[in-house]
Order: C-alpha cells, then structure tokens, then sequence
C-alpha cells in the first residue's frame, strides 16, 4: 500500500521538533537570568565595577569617606558624612539605571542590568 | 512472531523544521535592537549632572558637563570668583550681558509669580542652613532683620551694573538647575547626530528629540517613600520638567518639620499644603522657577501664574492627592500604592 506523504502523525511530529528548535533558541533569550552590575563612580572616574552574582554575602565598600552595602539583590548607600544624608534615604538600588548619588561627597552607585530602564528620569 | 516493520524517516521531517526554525531565528535577529545610549555623570551646581544620549558621541556628553560647570563658575555663590560671589561680597559688579539680562528676567518672574519667586533670599536661607551643617531655628528678630534687605525691589540692575543693598545675598538656588538643563540644549542642537537626550540635574531634566520608544517617560517621586519610589509618570514630548518638593532638604526640631523652601513674605518654611509641585514648561529655568513658585503659592493662587506662562504642573498634596493641571490629564499615570 503507498504510504501517505504526510499522515497526521507526521505533521504533530513535524510540529514537535519545530517547537523544540524554537524553545532552545529563543528560551535563553527570554528567560537568562539578567546580570546585575554596580558601578561605583568617585569624582566620575569608575573605581568599582562589582558582579553581584559573585557576591555570597553583602560586602561592604567605602569611597570618599561613603559606605556601599552591595549584596546578590542590589547596593545601597549606609552611611555618609554630608549633612544633608539624601544619598542615605535613596533606598535600595535594584532595577538598571536605579542610581543613588551623594554630590558633596562626590560618589555615584549604580546599577546596571540588561533589562530595559522603566523610565527615562525622575524628578525630585 | 510480530512482523516489525521500520518506516524509513521521511527527510522533510528534518529540513521544513530547521528550515523554518533558521527563517525565524533569522529574522528574530534582524528586528532592530534598541539603539545603547551614552551614559555620563558629572557633578556640578551642587548635585549630580546625568546625560544620556540617544546617538551623538561621547565628547558631546563631555561638552554639556563642562557648559554646565562655566554656568556654575558664573553664577553659584558657593564658587569665589563668581559673579554672584562677587556681587555679595562687594555689593556692585560690572557683569557680562548674559548674567544681567538673566538677572533682569528674572526679576520679572518675580513679578509675575507674585514675588513667590524670589533670588534675594539668601540671607535668609542663610539663617537656617536647612541641608547644610548649621541647621537652626533663628529667631524672629534675626528672620525680620534679613528680610528687611531681600526682596527684588532692592535690586537694582542698570545696564550690565548689578548694585545690591548692603546684607543682601543673591542666590540662583531655585532656578540654577533648570538653568544648566538649558545649557545643556544649546549644547545638544549643535550635534545633529543626537536623536535625543534626557539630561538631568537635580530635580530638573531635559527631554530633547525623539525617544526610542515614543514618549519619555519622566516618574514623579513618591513624598513618603525612599528616593527613586515615584508615586506618578508623566508621558512627555520634548521639554523640561522639575519638581520642587519638601522632603529632601529639611530638618525637624520639636517634632515640627522645616523644609528648604522658604516663603519670600515670611521668611520661614512654606506651608500651602502641598508635599512638591513638577512643572513642565518651555525652558529649565522656566520650569525650575515655577515650581518653587508654585511651592510657595500653593495650588489655587499657582493656576493663573502657570497660565500666564503657558506651563503645566502635577501637585501633591500633603495628603498625597496627586493632580494635575489641564493639559498634563492624559499624560498622567498614577502608580500602584
């Protein structure tokens, strides 16, 4: 008996192997994990580029006098001795771009990822 | 016994699927990547210069930090040889036209603004230091003496003669930032290969040209919560934004709290029941003086000064009630409590 060119069983397994080629391509590009990277910037030179996934346990780190907690999660300022302490209240630095800045003591902590920054500025 | 019959694989069950898989992916990566812009920070007028720009080259981005530093060279009472400095340690000075022209426009924003915008407060801010290391609460008599030599009515501009009454401190503290946003603009339409930029100082930003995805989207802070927390966005065009806010810069005594911006008719802290006001307008400085005089003059008396100036503002109240004038509605999204 001549066998048909393509039976149904064919085309689910034709549909199969076009669904796997396309998870294992596309997968990593969606899904990867997105790498965090803090960037410590004193009088704008970068003095500090640190991977968070490296990091077991938060590390602390002090520039100009200001001291950085970054952790796996994300950095965040501590401690400064400006008077104003706006860089202390910036919180917790997680999403790219997110960047806490302490102008009289001239340091800049920043975070950048692959991910696309949620908005362009903020105003303050 | 079973008679086993193995089929021979048809070969297109391998080449459609990779084929198709191939043309996919393909075109997968033919969509075009958004473009990576570059980043720089700065410092100058006394808080962090951002500059992203969407094409342009690095010297561009270089350009605008040193134009804002030879504004802050001519303008900040903090920097000696300013003309500012000058102007408040010799009561006269012979300046350049640009810096009297600015200071005489100015001066007819604080007409306009019912004198809520004011740059003759710097005696006064001197008095509480509110951010600095000297935080206080000075007495009435100190308060009543320091207004006695503030106000624009005691300036005199004369020519490119600047002339102030002996006590009287002029400070660019609550336009200087917007100022910078606007020199970063010159700056940005001198290179055609920028596609856009948002440039950012202080609480004032510049969103030049077109951005990648259509709109700028500018966040507007939350009052109550930690820095980079907004409570709105706004979806902008190009233009200049700036907010002026009573939860940065201040200090409390007494459980009462003082924040940094200073009414021009009292002396002391403004209280019009409002948390920031963000203003969108034509020029930084437009922008950045407009929202502390719309600060100072709280929401109602605030509508007629912006329509005058063709500008909208987004308030929060003291009970985080977010609104916005006319023609920020649409443009306005609040964010998620």
């Amino acid at each position: 008996m001549n066998r048909k060119f393509f039976s149904k069983y064919d085309s689910i397994l034709l549909l199969v192997i076009f669904l796997i080629a396309g998870v294992v391509y596309f997968w990593p590009r969606f899904f990867a994990e997105d790498q965090k990277t803090v960037e410590i910037y004193a009088d704008t030179a970068l003095v500090e580029q640190i991977d968070c996934s490296q990091l077991l346990k938060p590390t602390e780190y002090e520039i100009n006098g200001v001291v950085i907690e970054v952790s796996s999660a994300g950095a965040r300022i501590l401690s400064s001795p400006c008077p104003d302490q706006i860089c202390v209240r910036q919180g917790e630095l997680r999403e790219n771009g997110d960047t806490a800045v302490c102008a009289p003591q001239r340091v800049v902590v920043k975070m950048t990822t692959k991910e696309k920054k949620q908005q362009d500025a903020i105003v303050y | 016994m079973h008679d086993f019959k193995v089929s021979r694989i048809n070969p297109l069950f391998i080449i459609i699927p990779l084929s198709l898989f191939l043309v996919a992916a393909v075109l997968w990566d033919l969509v075009p990547k958004q473009q990576e812009p570059i980043e720089k920070t700065a410092f100058a007028m006394g808080s962090a210069l951002t500059v992203t720009l969407y094409g342009g080259t690095e010297e561009t981005a270089d350009q605008i930090s040193q134009q804002v530093q030879l504004l802050e060279h001519r303008i900040s009472p903090t920097v000696s040889d300013s003309y500012t400095s000058f102007i408040n340690r010799n009561l006269s000075a012979v300046t350049d036209a640009d810096y009297s022209g600015d200071l005489r426009l100015f001066m007819e924003w604080g007409a306009e603004t019912e004198g809520a915008f004011d740059l003759t407060l710097g005696a006064v801010s001197a008095l509480w230091d509110i951010g600095g290391e000297n935080e206080r609460v000075p007495s009435e008599a100190e308060i009543q003496q320091a207004m006695k030599v503030s106000g624009w009515a005691n300036l005199v501009i004369d020519g490119n003669t600047v002339r102030i009454p002996e006590g009287m401190q002029i400070d660019f503290g609550a336009v200087g930032k917007g100022m910078a946003c606007d020199e970063a603009k010159t700056v940005l339409q001198a290179d055609p290969s920028v596609s856009g930029a948002v440039v950012a100082s202080g609480g004032s930003v510049l969103l030049y040209g077109d951005s990648p995805d259509g709109a700028w989207t500018v966040g507007i802070q939350h009052p109550d919560k930690e820095i980079g927390e907004t409570i709105a966005e706004l979806q902008l065009e190009e233009g200049f934004v700036s907010t002026s806010g009573n939860y940065q810069k201040y200090f409390i005594r007494d459980g009462k709290r003082y924040c940094h911006i200073l009414s021009p008719q009292t002396g002391y802290p403004a209280e019009t029941g409002l948390k920031s006001v963000t203003v969108v307008a034509d020029s930084g400085a437009l922008s950045d003086a407009l929202s502390t005089a719309c600060f100072v003059l709280g929401y109602e008396k605030s509508l007629p000064v912006l329509e005058r100036f063709d500008a909208q503002a987004v308030f929060i109240t003291d009970e985080n009630e977010v609104i916005p004038t006319d023609g920020l509605t649409d443009a306005l999204t609040l964010q998620a409590a």
